[in-house]
C-alpha cells in the first residue's frame, strides 16, 4: 500500500513564466476547442445536448495544475473543458462529440459522457448532482486503499440543491474522506438565476452544518483558482477531510446550444465578457510582468488553432460506431 | 384471580422463539418493568418485563426450550392485581465475541445434483447464514471487497445478517453508514469505479428507491457510455418482497422492475444453497448485481449449503440476468415468495420449505 503524501501549498506570486503560459495556452485550447464544438454543432455534424465550456476555463486549468498522479476527477455533462485539461487527446474529445468511433467512449458517451482511467477522468454524468455522490466515493477509494490521493468533485450552482450533495457532504466529513467540492458558480441552472433558486446563494457556505471549511474564490483568475485549489488539495490530502472551493464564473454561451437566452440581457453577457474573462485578465498579467509579446501569443495561437482543425477533422473523418456497438459495454464477462 | 403470560411476538415475521432464561420463579412478586424472562430469535435476543404486579403461581416452559410459539401459554401470574407481560421494545442486538466466522458444523451428505463437484457435502445452514458465509468468504479471499449499510456493523446488522463480520473484519471493512441511502449507494458505485467490490445493503429494497437513480444511472449504465471503460463490480443486497403485516411501503418485491434494466444483473436465491453459492458469484462478478433476498426465508434451513467452495451454475448471456443456481421452482414463484408458494411446490412431490 502506497503511504499517503503531505501536499504543499502554492502562492499566487509563486506562478513562474513557464506556468502562466501554459495555463494561457491550455484555456486558449478549451475556447477555441468550444468555438469549433459549436459550429460542427450548427453542421449537424454533433447531435444531442452539447454544453460548452466557454468563460469558465480558468477553474479546469487552474485546479489541473495543483493535481498530482492518482487524484481523480469528476464532473457533470458540461465536460469537455475538463477532459482537455486532464491531457486527454482532442481528437478523442471532438471524436466523441459527433459520435464517431474514434471517440474516447467509442461513439457511445457524446458529448455528456466521456472518461479516461489513464488520467483519474471518471466523466462525465448527465444526472444533475450524481457525480458528487460518486465523487465522494473516489474519494472513500482512496482512503480504502490509503493511496494519498484525492478526488477533485465539480459541480454547478444548480446541482448545488440536490439532497445526495448534501448526503455526500455528511459522510465526507463525517469519515474525514480526501475530497475537494468545486462548485463552477456560473449563476444560472439552465434558464434560472441562483437569486432564483436558492435560499443561501453564497454556496461555500452550505457545508457549515456539515464542519466542512470553504471559500469563495474568483473563478476568473486562473491564478486564484491554483492557490485556493492548492490550500484545498492540502488540507484534504493531509487527512482533515473535505472542502468546498465556491468557484464564481460564468458561461457566455447557452446552458446548450438550443437555448431561449431570454433569461438574461445582452448587456450582462457582453459585461463579463468585457470586464472579467479569464484569458484576457491572464494576458494582462503577462503583459505586466513582460512575460510575452506579440510573436510569443502568435505563436501560441498557431498552435491551438491547428490542434483544434486537427481534431475536428479526425471527427469528421472518424467512422461512425459498428451498430453492433449497441450490444456490447451492457455487460463484462464473469470468470468461470 | 390469575393472568395467563403467553410467549410475546417480538417481531412482525416471528412466529416461534427460545425461551432462554427466567429472571424470577415461582412465589415471586413481580412488579411492572420488573424483567422476568428473555427470548431469543435468530435475528436478536430481548427482555420480556412484566407489565403490572402480581405473584408468579407457575412456570409453564423451561428456560432454554426451543420453539416456544408465539401466544402460547409460558406462564402464570396470581394476585389481587391484574398482572400481565407483553412484549417489550427490543434491547440490542446480542453481544459478539470477537471471533472468526465458522459455519455450522452438522455435516451431511451429499445431495444428487450433477452441477456439484464431486465429493461436496452439505452443512444444515440458514438462509441468513449462508448469506454472512459468503460475505465472510469472499472478504478472506479479496481485500477490495467490503459492506456497507444501516446497522452493518455495531448492530450487527438489522436482520442479523452481517452478525460477527465487524468483529472479524473490522470498521474500514464493515461500515456503518447514515440513513442516507442515495448517497451511500452514489458512495458505493464511485468506489466501484475506482476498483473496490463493494456489497451495499439495503435494509430492504423498498428504501433504495432513494438510491435507484444511481443504481441505474450510475452502475448500470457507465460501462456502455465509457465504451467499457468504468467498471462498477458492486452488489446491491437486502430484502425484498412481501414480509408479513408491515404494510405496502415496506412489501413491494422489485424482481420485474430491475429485471427490465440493461446492464444490471439481477438474483433472487431461494435456500441456503442457492444464497451462498449465489452472493459468492455476484461478489466476484464484473457487473452490478441486485440480489433480492426475503426476510421470511432469512431463518428458514430450506436446503443445505455445501461446505466448502461455491458451486453455482453461472449461466447469463448479454442481457440475460443469471438464472437461480437451480431453479425447478421457478414456474410459479421465485426467491423468498416461493415459500409463500410451498403448498404449491409440496404438491408437485418437489421439495417445500423445510429441512
Ligand atoms: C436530476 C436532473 N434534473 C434535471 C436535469 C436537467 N438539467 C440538466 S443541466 C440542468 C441545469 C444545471 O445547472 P448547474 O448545476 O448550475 O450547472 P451548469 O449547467 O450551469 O454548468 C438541468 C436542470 C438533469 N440532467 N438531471
Ligand atoms: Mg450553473
Amino acid at each position: 500500500m502506497a503511504r499517503a503524501r503531505k501536499s504543499v501549498e502554492v502562492a499566487k506570486t509563486a506562478n513562474s513564466q513557464k506556468d502562466l503560459l501554459k495555463f494561457y495556452r491550455d484555456m486558449l485550447l478549451m475556447r477555441r476547442f468550444e468555438e469549433r464544438a459549436g459550429q460542427l454543432y450548427g453542421m449537424g455534424l454533433i447531435g444531442g445536448f452539447c454544453h460548452l465550456y466557454i468563460g469558465q476555463e480558468a477553474i479546469a486549468v487552474g485546479m489541473q495544475s495543483i493535481q498530482i498522479k492518482g487524484d481523480q476527477i469528476i464532473t457533470g455533462y458540461r465536460d469537455h473543458g475538463h477532459m482537455l485539461a486532464a491531457g486527454m487527446d482532442p481528437r478523442e474529445v471532438m471524436a466523441e462529440l459527433t459520435g464517431r468511433s474514434g471517440g474516447s467512449s467509442r461513439g457511445k458517451g457524446g458529448s455528456m459522457h466521456m472518461f479516461s482511467i489513464e488520467r483519474g477522468f471518471f466523466g462525465g454524468h448527465g444526472i444533475v448532482g450524481a457525480q458528487v455522490s460518486l465523487g465522494t466515493g473516489l474519494a472513500l477509494a482512496n482512503q480504502y486503499k490509503a493511496n494519498g490521493n484525492v478526488a477533485f468533485v465539480y459541480f454547478g450552482d444548480g446541482a448545488a440543491n440536490q439532497g445526495q450533495v448534501y448526503e455526500s457532504f455528511n459522510m465526507a466529513s463525517l469519515w474525514k474522506l480526501p475530497v475537494v467540492y468545486v462548485v463552477e458558480n456560473n449563476q444560472y441552472a439552465m434558464g434560472t438565476s441562483i437569486e432564483r433558486s436558492s435560499s443561501e446563494t453564497h454556496l461555500h457556505r452550505r457545508g457549515v452544518s456539515f464542519n466542512i471549511p470553504g471559500e469563495e474564490v474568483d473563478g476568473m483568475d486562473v491564478e486564484a483558482v491554483r492557490e485556493a485549489g492548492s490550500r484545498a488539495a492540502a488540507h484534504a490530502r493531509d487527512g482533515h477531510g473535505p472542502y468546498i472551493l465556491e468557484m464564481k464564473t460564468y458561461r457566455y454561451r447557452g446552458h446548450s446550444m438550443s437555448d431561449p437566452a431570454k433569461y438574461r440581457t445582452k448587456e450582462e453577457v457582453d459585461e463579463v465578457k468585457k470586464t472579467r474573462d479569464p484569458i484576457d485578465h491572464l494576458r494582462e498579467v503577462l503583459d505586466a510582468k513582460g512575460w510575452a509579446d506579440e510573436a510569443a501569443y502568435k505563436a501560441i495561437d498557431g498552435e491551438v488553432k491547428a490542434i483544434v482543425a486537427d481534431a475536428a477533422e479526425f471527427a469528421r473523418t472518424s467512422p461512425e460506431p459498428d451498430p453492433a456497438e449497441l450490444y456490447t459495454d451492457v455487460y463484462l464477462e464473469a470468470a468461470q | 384471580m390469575s393472568v395467563d403470560i403467553l410467549m410475546p411476538a417480538l417481531s412482525p415475521t416471528m412466529e416461534e422463539g427460545t425461551l432462554a432464561k427466567w429472571h424470577v420463579k415461582v412465589g415471586d412478586t413481580v412488579k411492572a418493568g420488573d424483567v422476568i424472562a428473555e427470548i431469543e430469535t435468530d435475528k436478536a435476543t430481548m427482555e420480556v418485563e412484566a407489565v403490572d404486579e402480581g405473584v408468579i403461581e407457575a412456570l409453564l416452559v423451561e428456560a432454554g426450550t426451543e420453539g416456544v410459539k408465539v401466544n402460547s401459554l409460558i406462564a402464570r401470574l396470581s394476585g389481587e392485581n391484574t398482572a400481565s407481560a407483553s412484549a417489550p421494545e427490543p434491547v440490542q442486538a446480542a453481544r459478539v465475541e470477537p471471533r472468526a466466522v465458522s459455519p455450522s458444523t452438522t455435516v451431511q451428505t451429499v445431495l444428487a445434483d450433477p452441477e456439484l463437484p464431486e465429493g461436496t457435502t452439505f452443512i444444515k445452514q440458514t438462509v441468513r447464514d449462508a448469506l454472512r458465509d459468503a460475505m465472510a468468504e469472499e472478504m478472506r479471499a479479496d481485500d477490495r471487497v467490503y459492506l456497507m449499510g444501516e446497522e452493518v456493523a455495531q448492530y450487527q446488522g438489522a436482520y442479523k445478517v452481517s452478525r460477527d463480520l465487524l468483529q472479524e473484519f473490522g470498521p474500514r471493512r464493515v461500515i456503518d453508514t447514515p440513513i442516507t441511502e442515495h448517497g451511500f449507494a452514489g458512495l458505493g458505485v464511485g468506489s466501484a469505479m475506482a476498483g473496490l467490490k463493494p456489497i451495499v445493503e439495503f435494509m430492504t429494497w423498498n428504501f433504495a428507491m432513494q438510491a435507484i437513480d444511481q443504481i441505474i444511472n450510475s452502475a448500470a449504465k457507465t460501462l456502455y457510455m465509457s465504451g467499457g471503460q468504468i467498471k462498477s463490480s458492486i452488489v446491491f443486497r437486502g430484502p425484498n418482497g412481501a414480509a408479513s403485516r408491515v404494510g405496502a411501503q415496506h412489501s413491494q418485491d422489485y424482481s420485474a422492475w430491475y429485471a427490465n434494466v440493461p446492464g444490471l444483473k439481477v438474483v433472487a436465491p431461494y435456500d441456503a444453497a442457492d444464497a451462498k453459492g449465489l452472493l459468492k458469484a455476484a461478489i466476484r462478478d464484473p457487473n452490478p448485481v441486485v440480489f433480492l433476498e426475503h426476510e421470511m426465508m432469512y431463518g428458514g434451513r430450506v436446503r443445505r449449503a455445501p461446505d466448502r467452495r461455491p458451486y453455482c451454475t453461472h449461466r447469463q448471456g448479454q442481457g440475460t440476468p443469471p438464472r437461480p443456481a437451480r431453479n425447478h421452482h421457478r414456474p410459479f414463484a421465485h426467491g423468498g415468495l416461493g415459500s409463500q408458494g410451498g403448498g404449491a411446490v409440496d404438491a408437485r412431490g418437489d421439495r417445500g420449505r423445510g429441512d
